[in-house]
């Protein structure tokens, strides 16, 4: 799980062009948008296409199951761990 | 008053009238059709009090910004306007039942289109309410082998598009309904890029959604806002952007429409530093490009609502002298 959730803050850092954040900077638990790493609509875009592209993870029409997705890297390891094992 | 939102304002009320009207141009003709539309646009032109200042509103903007070559009174404009749309209306039924074809359409600049389809590079066209792009959707269906969606608001002229697919069963084909992109959209838009279709997306109406996601630009000499969406989904989609015109004029009594592509950008990038001053910048060169347009063909801007309202106005604008 650990090396799950290092893999997926790279593919944030490199999915949304994050300059100046490396993967020690982000707390797993710590939310990525709005406060937390600051992150906007438009990369929960970016971010979507990302986990499709790597991991095949087509996400539900409904944007409130997206948001709890989203809100963090536990999270979305829980999401691509339990793609994963499907 | 609070002016509504064009997502409120319902498709001109009557689909009956609309159905009586087609009838009548069905088995008459368009000789008598347009007998009956004019009474049928002034009973609109006068009852329909916010449509005709809207008209009005945009009108004199137009004139003001030196962009209306004729000096008919704007009232004796608006009216014409009005009689625009009404053809408009029968020109999209008429296209879905085969009688406008291929012969009455010229796709200028078809080279930068062509480009595209030979890569096999799908890509975004940004259209708008100024001309029929329907015209473009049904000829496209019809004879060529590209497959062209339509991005459309979910709230809006759900009953119209009922009454095309009566005129043809292949009309409900392609169209998308969204109210806002989620990123499980993006993916299905994705999709669709890569397998080499067009996405055409109207850049002239701000979102169902209100709040935000829409950029302050100078149109026609006054600032309005604009939608951010169709560039935010070109950024993302990493896709060309081109834009695209539907103008009709009349040729020999008959309908004829030119067909305007234009490069709009090869990507849309919008570098996390300066996100919104990108949008802004990107959204005005599309304003620009629309009142060039507009110039075009002044009476064919089928925005019957008070364009120059902005709804985000108090919350966005950062110490804006208030008016």
């Amino acid at each position: 799980m650990t090396e799950l959730k290092t893999e997926l803050k790279k593919l944030v850092i490199d999915a949304l062009d994050l300059e100046d954040v490396t993967v020690d900077d982000i707390d797993s638990s710590e939310p990525l948008f709005i406060d937390g790493l600051g992150l906007d609509s438009i990369d929960a875009l970016e971010l979507g296409l990302a986990l499709q592209k790597t991991y095949g993870i087509k996400l539900a029409a409904d944007s409130e199951e997206t948001r709890k997705h989203f809100a963090s890297i536990d999270s979305l390891a829980e999401l691509v761990a339990s793609h994963k094992a499907a | 008053m609070k002016p509504r939102h064009w997502s409120t304002v319902t498709e001109a009320g009557a689909i009956s009238g609309i159905r009586f009207m087609f009838a009548i141009y069905r088995w008459l003709g368009r000789l008598p059709f347009r007998i009956v539309l004019y009474p049928v646009i002034l009973y609109y032109f006068l009852f329909r009090g916010a449509a005709r200042r809207a008209s009005l509103e945009y009108l004199r903007h137009m004139r003001a910004d030196n962009r209306l070559t004729s000096q008919q009174p704007l009232l004796l404009q608006s009216y014409r306007h009005f009689m625009n749309f009404g053809e408009s209306i029968l020109d999209k039924l008429a296209v879905w039942q085969g009688d406008i074809s291929l012969d009455s359409l010229a796709f200028h600049n078809h080279e930068v289109f062509d480009d595209l389809m030979h890569q096999g590079r799908g890509c975004i066209m940004v259209g708008s309410h100024l001309g029929n792009l329907e015209i473009c959707r049904a000829l496209a269906k019809r004879n060529v082998n590209v497959t062209v969606n339509v991005l459309m608001h979910t709230a809006h002229a759900t009953r119209f598009n009922e009454m095309l697919a009566r005129a043809n069963s292949e009309a409900h084909l392609n169209v998308i309904q969204v109210s806002e992109i989620s990123p499980a959209t993006a993916i299905l838009l994705q999709q669709k890029i890569d397998a080499g279709e067009l996405l055409v997306i109207a850049g002239d109406r701000t979102p169902v959604s209100g709040q935000g996601n829409v950029s302050e630009v100078s149109f026609l000499g006054e600032r309005c806002d604009m939608p951010q969406g169709p560039f935010v989904l070109a950024s993302i989609l990493r896709c060309p952007v081109l834009t695209i015109f539907c103008l009709r004029r009349e040729r020999g009594g008959k309908p004829f429409f030119d067909l305007y592509v234009d490069h709009f950008a090869d990507r849309i990038r919008l570098p996390r530093r300066d996100r919104q001053k990108a949008l802004q910048e990107t959204t005005q060169r599309w304003a620009d490009l629309l009142a060039d347009y507009c110039q075009k063909a002044p009476l064919q801007w089928f925005n019957f609502y008070p364009y120059w309202h902005r709804s985000a106005a108090d919350s966005t604008s950062k110490q804006s002298p208030k008016r």
